[in-house]
């Protein structure tokens, strides 16, 4: 296949925004073109035919209890005694990765008591990435998101688990006894 | 201000503060007017029903939560979809998330089956859901800011600008995310007479 032309590109690219109604200086010369051109106007119905598919795939279905439900985490955040404290909460499921990476953790940390050769050197605990742990949707403002690249999957597994990495579960195992804390405290009010 | 105007005009906006200022109704009307939206595109977003479901949730907790603090400074839909982006993406770039979203994929048997549409026959049902799946699957494949990119803008009718905001991007940058995924569904897709002939310089 040969390469295309980048001017081909770039009409494409201007055929695209005339689909989506983004005007500009070309709109009128480009419909003029299109009008002109079986070439043209073959690339705006196969490009048009995307946008067909994709507005035919069927919507959900809307939980009949997903208003109640909103209204019930609104209700009880606003009136608890101070967020994050008491407050019924989903379930934070970054507690589930955290056990996994705590048992990751824990055979890294033996590899390295062990012997050399596995984890990072004990200087890079002090690194400054530690504090980069995963938003969970549920909690905390509206941070943009972050354009690099978050810890990857390689966080889970003995392999190649870094100290940095292992200060990460250790962080995430303080908020688990602090979720263990605030039940207790539930359960004595 | 002129995006202050506009923004004024949206009824979406004006229930809005409706709610802001106690009429507890506005925001069922909203919830009402936006949910199906906001649920198809998270799971368009993470590929899993409950998981959209658990985000749509969220996404409206935190518009009731802000109602005291809102300010009519953009469309309610920029807005609202901002949330919704931020959340999936959220979602997405969790470890385990990447590792479920990897064993999805393998299991979708790729998006490379073709559905010819205009083909007579009697299981038009069972085809449109058949395409609806092979859609899903190829979308599924893009990067996740090219999905979200062209869901907003194809399927959403949100503006560049709008998307933009969304991704916390420029309108150019959307334009390009846009076009890569079009072009890149229709290859996907294998539509007839797709791309891939025009790029060869093919006549029909």
């Amino acid at each position: 296949m040969s390469e295309r032309d980048p001017r081909d590109e770039r009409l494409d690219e201007a055929l695209s925004a005339l689909l989506d109604g983004e005007p500009n200086a070309a709109t009128e010369a480009l419909r003029a073109r299109v009008a002109r051109s079986p070439e043209l106007r073959r690339r705006l119905d196969e490009l048009a035919r995307v946008d067909e598919m994709l507005r035919a795939v069927p919507e959900p279905a809307v939980p009949a209890d997903l208003l109640a439900r909103v209204r019930a985490q609104a209700e009880a955040e606003e009136s608890g005694p101070r967020p994050g404290i008491g407050a019924p909460r989903p379930r934070r499921r970054w507690l589930v990765v955290g056990s996994a990476l705590a048992a990751a953790a824990a055979g890294a940390a033996l590899a390295l008591y062990l012997g050399p050769g596995v984890g990072s050197a004990p200087e890079t605990v002090r690194a400054p990435q530690v504090a980069r742990v995963p938003e969970s949707p549920g909690v905390g403002p509206l941070a943009p998101v972050p354009t690099t690249e978050p810890p990857g999957d390689h966080l889970v597994g003995l392999g190649d688990t870094s100290a940095e990495e292992i200060l990460l579960v250790m962080e995430l195992e303080t908020l688990e006894d602090l979720e263990i804390l605030e039940l207790l405290e539930e359960l004595e009010s | 201000m002129e995006a202050r105007a506009r923004a004024q005009e949206d009824d979406d906006v004006r229930l809005m503060l409706a709610f802001r200022d106690g009429d507890v109704s506005a925001f069922d009307e909203l919830f009402g007017r936006w949910t199906g939206r906001v649920l198809h595109y998270l799971e368009r977003m993470v590929r899993d029903a409950a998981c959209a479901e658990e985000l749509a949730q969220e996404v409206f907790v935190r518009v009731h939560r802000a109602r005291e603090s809102y300010r009519p400074e953009a469309k309610f839909s920029t807005w609202l979809y901002t949330i919704a982006t931020r959340l999936a993406l959220n979602e997405l770039r969790r470890p385990y998330r990447k590792r479920f979203h990897e064993s999805r994929d393998d299991d979708t048997g790729g998006a490379a089956a073709l559905l010819v549409t205009d083909e007579p026959g009697p299981d038009r049902v069972a085809d449109a859901r058949r395409l609806g799946r092979d859609v899903e699957a190829a979308l599924a494949e893009l990067p996740e800011r090219q999905r979200s990119a062209l869901w907003l803008a194809a399927v959403e009718g949100l503006s560049y600008a709008q998307v933009a905001e969304s991704l916390d991007t420029t309108p150019k940058s959307v334009k390009a995310l846009v076009h890569r995924a079009r072009v890149a569904l229709a290859r996907t897709l294998a539509m007839p007479d797709g791309l891939r002939q025009a790029e060869e310089g093919e006549e029909e």
